[in-house]
């Protein structure tokens, strides 16, 4: 019954080769197989936007999504959207702008808000709202977050798209911002 | 639980289906097909035929032969990118899509997997039929074109031939000072089911009604989209105006329309909200038009 | 009678730092980035099951529930399920070495139903097997035999509204010999006299939903078998040692066999409070007898029904007050229904009777509250606690008051508002740290509240805006339902690196940033010095419960105590090394170390370091405060229930659409008396995402049952929780500092105070919307969902 698909993906920046049943899930795969845990499941049916990551550049509900569908897809989770030991513009601006707290939807947030930017580098408010319902807030840092894409979005203006990482917990980690 | 099977042709896809019927159900976008199987709402088939394969043949939006024909496989997103989006014969498309699930469901989503769910909230059931749409099904008896209207049986219910693919929509091009509406809201803003939702089409000659159609997420008895046909007799040949749409709408959908209680809401509130949805699309257009 | 040092150190500091403003403060009150930020934007494994990557080869526990609300348990058959493929082995009651309960407050819970079940989500039975699918489908193999009971959903046919005697019914808790959990009641003054004497009288009554937390991740354990004999549990919780003690307790195995570590909660607001004991006992019992790791995750509709829910509550108010507008007596009946177990359900009860008659001076007041079982899901503890429910009525009850008074809400509410020198109704003086004045003030200056309330009376059209104040106050931290203590343990490593022991747990509220600025201030080390260890039960203090507001102030008071006598010490050492003319002229401002008047002669913080670790002076400290024991009179509801009160004023603007019965919260401003801002990050983000939970309590939230039992709406798409498109345009946010003596820097809690004055001002605005008086009364209910707000509408022709 469990006839397994060979499945090429190239996750992260990194090629990886597996055999899955036909009914796995690639929230499954990318937590449990491949250890990106940055990639959560709040729900298991694509309403609370959790487990969003970028397949192929386009935004998907991982736990919606199967993975032997994805032969040769292109996955971005939260762990890749910058090169190693770097942060993206939205991550920084996230920290910066101090919405986060249980961070539990935070991943799907910044991925979402990250997509968002790539597809329009200049949205309105309106806009922002509209694909951050994307995922659920129980904490409540909905307008925070709204404000963190305005700020990433004055970085990528200037043509700051990626931030080593150890700088940004130099000048951020625990830090007083006013 | 279950296998996935890739077909290699459309071919391909409509003899597995027939042969392995109806243990083979075709996966277009996922987000309602996976969510049935995981809530036990649906035994979990022995295959899921994957349609990706077929995506590029499937997804595209054509003006042709005096129609306007999607594939099944279009995303939601995709029509965003289209003259559905843009013309104003098609308002109701935009005003789908600020209501559709969220943002990023609409990646994955298709418009035929919305018809193939046939429940009331199918929104794209709703705006269709009141575009007169016609549906394209491809099976191993060969292809045939059903009115969308006739293809709906019940909830969760197409008068599908074993084995049988939505392949694509057909909408009669619209004339010019033609436009629709559509309308749904709930508690919230999003990710709802909506209370009563709801879609017009008009094509006017000035302010005079040459053509009229009506949608609702449910009239009576059957829990799926249909049209008020009576609604839409009286308004043709009249002229449009507030108060005509206050007027007609007050007075007839009570007749033609029975709603529901179920623990969200009363029967009476569904038909009392029916009537505000009516009307909000009628007025719409008609402002969309310039008439009111 | 002496002091404990601890208090002496907490007043000293309030006293010395009484009179300086909050922005004079090096990190006290300012913005700082939180200690996690970085992790979690990096999506890094800090969740429970998320570590489950590090452990091999385990076995995944399924939870066999209950199908019936109420039955007993004749026969449960395993044997089918025992010979599924991929399953290890079937638990039952019979499996539990210990005691079979896991009941938070009082034993009436079992982990696992053995002679009865109570709600359609009692356990059955756990399935484990080396998958959760295989462990899934072999739960569905089992067979049990019910006796089926009658199924009751209504407290009110547990108990009669007018009379709150228990009516005659099958028992729930049989074993009780009642279905009434608790009754807590307030008598003070003379009520006859006062109704008689009224000028005006107010009576309504009032009705609040079950809410669910939502909370974004559901519940996750993970129990690894040690060696020895012990286990380690990774669990979902607030409350690390009541964890260890649950499983203590049904494992039959001492303390310190066993350790409960904490990950980061995606989310708690009170439902991670005692579902983490049940994970936790159930992983570890699997774990144990069969030398494996064992699994817990949840799915979401596994999580809604296994986590409590906030008490609905039924509740009739009567207000009477003087034509002068002085509030003259207070009656009420209340009935909670705390579902199938207690829970915390004594404790709500008990807060809810406290707060049940608002942040006012009551001379008069008769109230009876009343706690009864139903066959529901059980209600435990929420944000709140108790608190939003008796709030919601009485702000209800305010205002139409001062309708019937011919008076404005907030001049109504002035005139009676507690002030520092009042007693409460249940007779405690509070001399100082009573701010709600000052909070009203700001909260209408801030919100423009006379104007927006003039401009909206006179708009027409079908939609209308309407603008509404509500008060509230809540008591911090748990008062008179226990032992009241918390502790930290402080570690200046040599290198002059800090690590940070304690046991509160975030579940977002950042309250742990508040102990570091805290810290960082005493010390004069910048929070950048600080690592914060999880809480682990093995090696943190017991910091009490993260519950009930009490963070900041209590484990904020054990930091300020342990940083105070590290300071103490290194001040003493560094005078000798600099020669300053006394300890107290030492500054450390980290990495520099001088004398107040030499500022150029230094040396550094690690220089001070290493010589107190060549001199052996302790650079560890353990942080102890304990608060003073509460009072409470069960007979007349008096005494002392609190050692402080969180005061708020919150103000919200409506718009209601006449025609569909749609609201929609265009903006909204809280202003809170937290005593002192610690954490400026954390307050505002507390006060702007306690209005949007409190939106949903007020607007859309509420759980629906079939007629026998069954939870109609356990996932997100059907329980409505706001999304980015449901927030107001804009929620204004200040605070007011009436210091509390015993509070470090004079600060007090915002977690729960934040989200109990959202629902009735929003309420208020809703009737302040509609502009007819009598249509007002009607608005007694939460949630107002569209088709409740209609029918009121259409009740009263209420039109454009």
């Amino acid at each position: 019954m469990s006839r397994l698909h060979r499945v090429k993906l190239r996750v992260n920046g990194r090629d990886y080769e597996l055999e899955v049943p036909g009914c796995e899930r690639l929230v499954d795969t990318l937590r449990y197989r491949l250890g990106f845990t940055g990639v959560k499941e709040g729900c298991g049916r694509g309403e609370c936007g959790t487990c969003i990551v970028l397949v192929n550049n386009e935004l998907r509900h991982s736990c919606l999504t199967l993975t032997a569908r994805l032969n040769g897809a292109e996955i971005a989770t939260i762990e890749g959207i910058a090169p190693p030991g770097m942060l993206h513009a939205v991550q920084v601006a996230f920290i910066e702008t101090s919405g986060v707290q249980c961070g539990f939807c935070t991943p799907g947030m910044i991925m979402v808000a990250k997509a968002l930017i790539d597809h329009n580098p200049d949205p309105s408010i309106d806009e922002i709202r509209e694909w951050l319902t994307s995922v659920l807030c129980r904490c409540g840092s909905y307008s925070l977050f709204i404000m963190a894409v305005k700020k990433a979005i004055e970085y990528l203006k200037k043509g700051q798209v990626y931030f080593a990482e150890k700088e940004v917990r130099e000048k951020l980690h625990l830090k007083v911002l006013g | 639980m279950f296998d996935l099977y890739k077909p290699t042709s459309l071919n391909d896809a409509i003899e597995f289906l027939a042969s392995n019927y109806p243990d083979a159900i075709p996966l277009a976008g996922g987000t309602e097909l996976l969510i049935l199987i995981r809530d036990g709402r649906i035994k979990p088939p022995k295959y899921l035929v994957d349609l990706a394969p077929l995506k590029k043949q499937l997804s595209y939006v054509r003006v042709e032969d005096g129609y306007v024909k999607i594939g099944a496989l279009t995303t939601i997103w995709e029509l965003s990118n289209t003259i559905l989006h843009r013309d104003i014969r098609f308002a109701g498309f935009r005003d789908i899509w600020h209501k559709f699930g969220t943002i990023a469901l609409r990646f994955s989503a298709t418009i035929g997997g919305n018809i193939a769910t046939a429940t009331d909230f199918s929104d794209y059931i709703v705006l269709l039929l009141a575009y007169d749409a016609s549906i394209k099904l491809t099976g191993i008896s060969g292809e045939r074109i059903v009115p969308l209207e006739k293809l709906l049986v019940d909830r969760r219910k197409l008068d599908l031939k074993p084995g049988e693919l939505i392949i694509e929509i057909l909408i009669p091009e619209p004339p010019l000072n033609a436009s629709s509406a559509f309308e749904k809201f709930d508690r919230r803003r999003v990710l709802i089911a909506g209370l009563a939702n709801s879609a017009s089409y008009l094509h006017l000659e000035g302010k005079k009604i040459l053509e009229a159609r009506v949608s609702l997420d449910v009239v009576r008895e059957k829990r799926i989209p249909g049209r008020i046909k009576l609604l839409e007799d009286f308004l043709k040949g009249r002229e449009l105006s507030e108060e005509l749409i206050e007027k007609v709408v007050e007075e007839l959908l009570p007749r033609i329309v029975e709603k529901y209680t179920d623990w969200w809401t009363t029967a009476e509130y569904r038909l009392e909200m029916s009537k505000v949805a009516v009307k909000r699309t009628l007025l719409t257009v008609g402002k969309r038009l310039g008439v009111i | 009678m002496s002091r404990p040092e601890y208090i002496e150190i907490i007043e000293s500091i309030f006293h010395k730092t009484k009179h300086v403003k909050t922005d004079q403060f090096k990190y006290v009150g300012k913005r700082v980035v939180r200690w996690d930020a970085i992790s979690k934007v990096t999506g890094r494994p800090i969740f429970t099951a998320d570590l489950i990557n590090l452990v091999k080869n385990p076995v995944f526990v399924y939870s066999v529930r209950s199908k019936y609300a109420h039955a007993r348990i004749k026969k449960i058959d395993v044997s089918d399920a025992v010979r599924y493929p991929g399953v290890v082995r079937v638990f039952t009651a019979s499996d539990i070495p210990g005691v079979n309960d896991i009941g938070y407050v009082i034993p009436d819970q079992p982990l696992i139903a053995d002679r009865k079940v109570r709600y359609i989500g009692d356990t059955i039975a756990l399935v484990v097997a080396e998958s959760l699918e295989n462990a899934r489908e072999a739960g569905e193999l089992i067979s049990v035999d019910y006796e089926p009971l009658p199924v009751y959903l209504d407290p009110l046919e547990i108990v009669d509204f007018e009379t709150l005697q228990e009516k005659e019914h099958v028992l729930i808790h049989d074993e009780r010999g009642t279905d009434i959990l608790t009754r807590y009641r307030i008598r003070v003054g003379n009520v006859e006299k006062a109704f008689k004497e009224a000028s005006v009288i107010v009576e309504n009554t009032y009705k609040t939903p079950a809410q669910e937390h939502a909370y974004l991740e559901p519940e996750a354990a993970i129990a690894i078998p040690e060696p020895d004999g012990s286990v380690i549990i990774y669990t979902k919780t607030q409350c690390p040692f009541d964890v260890r003690r649950a499983v203590s307790s049904v494992l039959g195995l001492p303390y310190h066999m066993i350790r409960v570590i904490a990950p980061a909660l995606g989310g708690g607001f009170g439902g991670a409070e005692d579902v983490g004991n049940e994970i936790a006992a159930k992983t570890a019992l699997v774990a144990l007898a069969l030398k494996r790791p064992a699994v817990i995750i949840h799915t979401r509709e596994e999580s809604v029904i296994s986590h409590t829910k906030r008490h609905p509550m039924i509740a009739y108010y009567k207000h009477a007050a003087s034509r002068d507008g002085t509030l003259l007596a207070i009656e009420a009946r209340i009935v909670l229904d705390t579902g199938a177990y207690a829970s915390l359900g004594p404790f709500v009860a008990w807060r809810a009777t406290v707060h049940s008659t608002g942040p006012y001076r009551v001379r008069n007041a008769r109230v009876d509250l009343v706690n009864v079982y139903t066959n529901k899901i059980p209600a435990g503890a929420f944000r709140g606690f108790g608190n939003p429910q008796v709030h919601f009525a009485v702000e209800r009850q305010m205002d139409l008051l001062a309708e019937e008074l011919g008076v404005d809400p907030v001049e109504f509410r002035l005139k009676n508002i507690l002030r520092n020198g009042d007693r409460t109704v249940h007779g405690q003086l509070l001399d100082h740290g009573v701010g709600v004045e000052e909070a009203i003030k700001r909260a209408v200056e801030l919100s423009n509240y006379y104007e927006k309330k003039k401009l909206y009376e006179s708009m027409s059209g079908n939609i209308r805006r309407g603008v509404g104040i509500a008060l509230l106050y809540h008591g911090n931290s748990i008062g008179a339902e226990g032992a009241d203590y918390s502790a930290v343990s402080i570690i200046i490593n040599r290198d002059g690196s800090i690590t940070f022991r304690s046991g509160t747990t975030d579940m977002g509220q950042g309250s742990i940033q508040s102990l570091l600025n805290i810290a960082s201030e005493i010390l004069g080390v910048p929070p950048t010095y600080f690592k914060v260890e999880w809480a682990d039960t093995a090696s943190v203090p017991d910091s009490g419960p993260t519950v009930a507001s009490r963070v900041t102030v209590m484990t904020g008071n054990a930091t300020l105590v342990a940083t105070y006598k590290l300071r103490q010490r290194l001040n003493i050492l560094a005078a000798e090394m600099l020669n300053c003319k006394s300890p107290d002229d030492v500054v450390i401002e980290a990495p520099r170390v001088y004398c107040i008047d030499k500022p150029e002669r230094y040396i550094t913080w690690r220089e001070l370091i290493e010589q107190a670790f060549w001199k052996g002076i302790p650079l560890q400290e353990y942080g102890y405060f304990r608060a003073p024991p509460a009072e409470w009179y069960d007979e007349t509801g008096t005494g002392q229930p609190y050692f402080t009160y969180t005061f708020g004023a919150v103000i919200s603007e409506v718009e209601v659409d006449l025609e569909t019965g749609l609201v929609k919260v265009v903006e909204a401003t809280t202003v809170y008396d937290i005593g002192r801002v610690i954490n400026r990050v954390g307050a505002e983000l507390h006060a702007i995402g306690g209005y949007v939970q409190g939106m949903g309590y007020a607007l859309m939230e509420d759980t629906y049952y079939s007629p026998d039992g069954k939870l109609l709406n356990p996932n997100f798409s059907a329980y409505h929780i706001p999304t980015a498109l449901d927030i107001p345009e804009k929620i204004n946010v200040d605070f007011v500092e009436a210091g509390f003596i015993r509070g470090p820097f004079g600060a007090k809690g915002l977690g729960e105070p934040s989200i109990v004055g959202v629902a009735p001002s929003i309420v208020n605005a809703i009737a302040h919307a509609l502009r007819h008086k009598q249509a007002k009364y009607d608005v007694n209910k939460i949630p107002v969902t569209p088709d409740f707000l209609y029918s009121i509408i259409k009740k009263y022709g209420i039109k454009k």
